[in-house]
C-alpha cells in the first residue's frame, strides 16, 4: 500500500498543479468579462467563429468603433454560420443581442423568413453596387463579399486554367480540390457556379470534371489545408486568398485563376435584431459598418473585398477582381442530390 | 438487527442510483430527445428516399470493414502487450492513443502529410527509386477511409481486449499446466471462450466509432462517394437547418447504433462476468500464474514485439511527426521544402497557453464529473449485485414473514435497475455529438447552454461509456470475496463500498479519470455548437487558426494539445498497469 502511495502522489500533484493554473487562468478570463459586464450599455453584435478569433477583425472593428461614437461593443461568437443563424432562431424573442453580423446570401431568405430583423437602410448604402445588395428592403445589409475562385500553385502549374471547362482537361487530372457544397459554403458557391454558367447541363459539366478532383472535402479549412500541404496544385477558394500570402508569408507562389466567364460570389451580411433595445445605437453601428474605417479592417482581418469602393492594401494586387459577378441560380434540394449522386459516381 | 442494516445499505446503494441517473437523464436523454423530437414525423418520409438508404447502407459498409481491419492490427498487439510484462508497453498504448484524442482535422491532415501524394513516405520512397511519380497511392479512394478508421481506432482494440487477453492468458495457463491439457485443447477450449467476448466488445465499439465518423470519411474518401449518415445530419443542422430532417436522420442514426450498441452492452456484461471467475480462479491459485509466464518468454516473441511496437510506432508518429513537422516549414517556395520556421510557434505563443490553460480546466472538470457519475453507478450496481445475492440466501431460510416477500420482489427488480444504470451510462456510444449539442441548445435555452457546464457535461457524457466500463470492470473483479467478508465481520454495506470497495478500485477510477481527460482534450464539435463565450480552448484554438490560413499554426498548436493528450494516456495506462505483487495489498 506505502509503495502504491508514493507512486501515485509526484502525478496527482503534478495534475494538482495544473489544475490550479487552469482556474488562474480561467480566472483571469473572468475577470476580463466581468469588467466588460459592468458596462451596462454596451452592443451586443452575434456573429460567428472566425470574425472574433484573434486574426479576425472584431477587436480593431470594437476599437474603432468605441473612438468613433463612445459606445462600447461586445462581439459574441455563435459558432459558425448555420449555428449562429440556428441559435437566433432558437432563442427568438430571448436573444440577447442587438446585431446579427455574418449571415450569407444563402442564408438570407431563411433568416428574413422567420422575421428576425427591423429593416434598416444604413448612410451610405445607395453607394453599393447592385449586384451585392441581399435584400431590397435592407432587412440585411452586406459588409463585404468574396469571389469564389480556384487557388493554383505557380510552381507546379505552368499553364492556369482560363474557364471552368478547362478544368476538365488531361493535364489536370487528380490536381484539384473542391468542397461539399451540402457542408461547405464555397462547395456550394461552386456549385452554383457551374450551374450560373452551364445551365441545366451542370450535370454533364460535373461528369466531365470527375477526373480532375484529388478530393472533395467537408469544409474550407481542411481542404485547404492540403492544398498548402501539397497534395494537390489546385484548390477550390477565394479570389483573395493569394493576398494573405503575399502579405503575411511573403511569396507570390500561389495565384487565383480568373475566369473571363465570370465568378459567383459570396456576400456576407448584418441585420438589426428585432429583439434590440438600443436601436438608436444599432443604426450607428450599421452607418459605420459601411464607412471606411471599418470596411478598411476586412481586407486584411476577414480576407474578404470591402462593399464600399476603398483604397485596398499593398497585397491585394495578387486578388484580382474577377470582371464579372454571376448571380447565385436557384438551387433545390433535389438537385442537391442529384449532385451527390453524380459526385459519388466518379 | 443484521436484516435492518442490509435494508437500509441496499436503500442507499439505490440512491446512489438514482443520482447519476437523473444526472444523465437531464445531461443526455432529456436534451438528446428534445432534439430528435422534430424529427418523428417525417422518420418515414426520409427512410424512403434512396438516397437514405445508399448511405445508410454505406455507412454500415465502411464501418464494419473498418471493424475487421482495426482487429487485424490490434489483435496481434493486444496479444503481445497483454502479456503484461512488456515494460515500454505504457508508452506503446499511449503514443497509439493519440490519434484517438486528437481533432479530426489534425487526423487528417496528420495522415495526409504522411501518406498523402506529397506526403513523406511518398517522398522517401521517390527520392530511393528515384521516380517523380508518387508510389502510394492510398488516399482519397473509398478505401482509404478503412486504413484511417483503423489507424484511428485500433487503440480501441489494443486497450479493451489486452485486458481480456491478460486474464484469458492466465487462466490458460493455469488450464495448461494444472489439468495437463494440451497446448491447442486447452487453447480452443480455455483461452478463445476467454478471450472472444473482449473481442466482439471492443469490435462493436469501434463499429461504432466509424458508423459515426465524418470528416475522416469525406476528405479521405475523396467526397460524396463516402457520405455517411453523420455528413447528412450535419448538412441539415448546420447548413439548411432543416431541424426535422436533422432529427429524423438522428432517431435513424440512433436506433441503427442502438443495435450494435445491445450486442456490445451483452457482450460487455458477459466479458465482465468472465473475467470476474477468471480472477477469482486466479486470485484463489497461489502466486499468481502472472509471474510464472513472465520468464517463459521467448526470444521470438520478443522479435515480435520489436517488429510490432516499430511497425506501430511508424504508422502512428509518422502522421503525428509529419504535424510536427509541419509547423516549422514555411512553405514560401517548393525549392526551400527544408528550411524552418519558428513562425507559426510564434504566432501563437500569447494565445495557445492560455487555451491550453481553459482546455486543461474543461477537461478536468469534465473528467471528474465523468468519474463522479460513473463511480456512483458503478458503485451502486457492485452494491446491488453482492448484497442482493446474500439476501437471497437469507431468503431461503426464512421465507414466511412479508418483509422478507417485499425483499423478494426487490431482488427480482435490482437486476434490471443495474442493467438500466448499465445501459445509462454506455448510451452515449449510440449518439450523434452534433445531434447532442443541438439539443442542448433545444433543451437549456442560452443560460445555461452557453454556460461553462454546458460543454463540460457534454464532456463528461462521451467520456461516461469507457469510465463506467473501466470502474465497473475494478469492481465486479473483487465484489464477492469482500462483500462477504467485510459483512461477516458485521459491517454496513455502505460502508464496506466506501471503505473497501472504493479504495480498491482506485487506480480504476484514476485510469478513467484520465482517459476522460483525454478524450475531452480532443473534442472540438461541442466548444463550436455551443458557442462559448470568451472560452477559447486548444482545438478551438487548431480550428480558427486553420480557418484563418495558419495551418502552420494549426499544427503547431496541433502538437502541444497531443503532447498533452499523450501525458494524459500515459497516467491513465499507468493507473491502471497489472498490479504488483508482493504488496502487501
Amino acid at each position: 500500500m506505502g509503495m502504491y502511495r508514493r507512486k501515485v502522489r509526484p502525478s496527482g500533484c503534478i495534475f494538482l498543479i495544473m489544475f490550479l493554473m487552469a482556474s488562474w487562468v480561467h480566472g483571469n478570463g473572468n475577470t476580463d468579462q466581468k469588467s466588460k459586464e459592468s458596462v451596462a450599455e454596451e452592443l451586443i453584435v452575434w456573429t460567428y467563429d472566425s470574425f472574433v478569433s484573434e486574426w479576425g477583425p472584431a477587436t480593431g472593428i470594437a476599437e474603432a468603433f468605441k473612438d468613433a461614437t463612445g459606445i462600447p461593443i461586445r462581439f459574441v461568437s455563435q459558432g459558425d454560420g448555420g449555428a449562429l443563424l440556428a441559435r437566433a432562431i432558437a432563442e427568438g424573442k430571448s436573444a440577447n443581442a442587438d446585431i446579427l453580423l455574418g449571415l450569407d446570401q444563402n442564408l438570407a431568405p431563411k433568416a428574413i423568413g422567420e422575421a428576425l430583423f427591423i429593416p434598416y437602410k444604413p448612410k451610405g448604402a445607395e453607394k453599393l453596387p447592385v449586384g451585392l445588395i441581399m435584400d431590397p428592403d435592407f432587412y440585411l445589409t452586406p459588409y463585404d463579399y468574396g469571389h469564389f475562385a480556384l487557388v493554383y500553385d505557380s510552381e507546379r502549374i505552368s499553364n492556369p486554367p482560363a474557364s471552368l471547362e478547362d478544368l476538365t482537361k488531361e493535364e489536370y487530372k487528380r490536381q484539384l480540390i473542391l468542397m461539399d457544397p451540402r457542408t461547405s459554403t464555397p462547395g456550394l458557391g461552386f456549385l452554383l457556379w457551374t450551374k450560373a454558367v452551364y445551365g441545366e447541363l451542370w450535370r454533364d459539366y460535373w461528369l466531365r470534371l470527375a477526373p480532375s478532383i484529388l478530393t472533395i472535402t467537408e469544409g474550407w479549412d481542411s481542404g485547404y489545408g492540403l492544398f498548402v500541404a501539397g497534395e494537390a496544385p489546385m484548390v477550390l477558394s477565394y479570389a483573395t486568398s493569394p493576398a494573405y500570402h503575399l502579405e503575411y508569408e511573403n511569396t507570390e507562389r500561389y495565384k487565383a485563376a480568373i475566369f473571363t466567364q465570370g465568378h459567383t460570389v459570396q456576400i456576407e451580411g448584418a441585420g438589426i435584431l428585432n429583439t434590440t433595445t438600443k436601436l438608436d445605437k444599432a443604426k450607428l453601428f450599421m452607418d459605420f459598418m459601411l464607412g471606411a474605417e471599418f470596411q478598411g479592417l476586412l481586407p486584411l482581418t476577414n480576407w474578404m473585398y470591402p462593399v464600399m469602393d476603398i483604397p485596398l492594401p499593398a497585397s491585394y494586387r495578387l486578388a484580382v477582381k474577377p470582371p464579372l459577378i454571376l448571380a447565385n441560380p436557384a438551387f433545390s434540394e433535389e438537385e442537391l442530390r442529384e449532385w451527390s449522386g453524380i459526385a459519388a459516381g466518379r | 438487527m443484521g436484516r435492518v442494516k442490509s435494508r437500509t445499505g441496499t436503500a442507499i446503494f439505490i440512491v446512489m442510483a438514482l443520482i447519476p441517473a437523473i444526472v444523465i437523464l437531464l445531461s443526455f436523454i432529456l436534451p438528446y430527445v428534445a432534439a430528435i423530437r422534430e424529427g418523428l414525423p417525417v422518420v418515414a418520409s426520409v427512410l424512403d428516399e434512396d438516397a437514405t438508404r445508399r448511405i445508410v447502407g454505406f455507412t454500415l459498409g465502411q464501418a464494419l470493414l473498418s471493424t475487421l481491419l482495426a482487429l487485424a492490427i490490434g489483435l496481434p498487439g493486444a496479444w503481445l502487450l497483454g502479456s503484461g510484462h512488456y515494460r515500454g508497453a505504457i508508452w506503446v498504448r499511449a503514443i497509439v492513443s493519440i490519434p484517438f484524442a486528437m481533432p479530426p482535422l489534425l487526423v487528417v491532415l496528420g495522415f495526409v502529410l504522411f501518406f498523402g501524394q506529397n506526403g513523406w513516405a511518398n517522398r522517401f520512397l521517390m527520392s530511393i527509386s528515384g521516380t517523380h511519380v508518387a508510389p502510394l497511392e492510398i488516399l482519397y479512394r473509398p478505401r482509404a477511409i478503412i486504413l484511417a478508421h483503423a489507424f484511428y481506432n485500433f487503440p480501441i482494440v489494443l486497450r479493451f481486449v489486452g485486458e481480456g487477453i491478460s486474464r484469458a492468458r492466465t487462466a490458460y495457463a493455469h488450464a495448461a499446466s494444472s489439468l495437463g491439457a494440451s497446448g491447442l485443447r486447452s487453447f480452443l477450449t480455455v483461452f478463445l471462450p476467454l478471450s472472444l467476448p473482449s473481442v466482439a466488445a471492443s469490435a462493436i465499439l469501434v463499429f461504432l466509432y466509424c458508423y459515426t465518423s465524418f470528416a475522416v470519411v469525406l476528405v479521405l474518401g475523396g467526397g460524396p462517394g463516402a457520405t455517411t449518415l453523420p455528413v447528412e445530419i450535419y448538412r441539415a443542422a448546420r447548413i439548411t437547418l432543416d431541424f426535422p430532417r436533422a432529427g429524423a436522420l438522428a432517431l435513424i442514426e440512433t436506433a441503427l447504433a442502438f443495435v450494435a450498441y445491445a450486442a456490445y452492452v451483452r457482450m460487455a456484461s458477459i466479458s465482465r462476468s468472465i473475467s470476474g471467475t477468471v480472477d477469482r480462479t486466479a486470485q484463489a491459485e497461489a502466486g499468481s500464474s502472472f509471474h510464472k509466464q513472465k520468464k517463459a518468454v521467448s526470444t521470438f516473441s520478443r522479435l515480435l514485439i520489436l517488429f510490432y511496437t516499430i511497425m506501430i510506432l511508424l504508422l502512428v508518429l509518422g502522421p503525428l511527426l509529419s504535424v510536427l513537422l509541419e509547423s516549422f516549414l514555411p512553405r514560401t517556395r517548393q525549392a526551400e521544402m527544408l528550411t524552418l520556421t519558428f513562425r507559426w510557434w510564434k504566432e501563437i505563443r500569447t494565445s495557445a497557453f492560455p487555451a491550453l490553460g481553459r482546455s486543461i480546466l474543461l477537461a478536468f472538470s469534465a473528467a471528474t464529473l465523468s468519474v463522479c457519475i460513473a463511480g456512483s453507478s458503478a458503485l451502486a450496481v457492485w452494491g446491488i449485485r453482492s448484497f442482493t445475492k446474500r439476501k437471497r440466501w437469507n431468503c431461503g431460510r426464512r421465507n414466511s414473514s412479508w418483509f422478507e416477500k417485499a425483499k423478494r420482489r426487490m431482488t427480482v427488480r435490482l437486476p434490471f435497475a443495474e442493467r438500466a444504470l448499465a445501459v445509462l451510462c454506455a448510451a452515449p456510444l449510440a449518439s450523434s455529438g452534433i445531434v447532442l449539442g443541438l439539443g442542448y441548445l433545444r433543451f437549456f435555452g442560452s443560460g445555461l447552454g452557453r454556460s461553462f457546464w454546458a460543454p463540460a457535461f457534454a464532456h463528461a457524457v462521451s467520456a461516461l461509456p469507457f469510465a463506467y466500463g473501466s470502474i465497473s470492470e475494478g469492481l465486479s473483479s473483487l465484489a464477492p470475496s469482500l462483500a462477504g467478508a467485510s459483512s461477516s465481520l458485521g459491517a454496513q454495506p455502505f460502508r464496506t463500498a466506501i471503505s473497501v470497495a472504493l479504495p480498491a478500485a482506485k487506480r480504476r477510477i484514476l485510469s478513467a479519470w484520465a482517459f476522460a481527460v483525454a478524450i475531452s482534450l480532443g473534442e472540438v464539435n461541442t466548444v463550436l455548437m455551443l458557442g462559448l463565450e470568451d472560452f477559447e480552448t486548444l482545438p478551438l484554438l487548431i480550428y480558427r487558426a486553420s480557418g484563418a490560413y495558419r495551418f502552420g499554426s494549426a499544427c503547431a498548436a496541433g502538437v502541444l494539445l497531443a503532447s498533452v493528450c499523450v501525458a494524459s494516456y500515459a497516467l491513465s495506462e499507468y493507473a491502471d498497469r497489472p498490479m504488483k505483487q508482493g504488496k502487501g495489498e
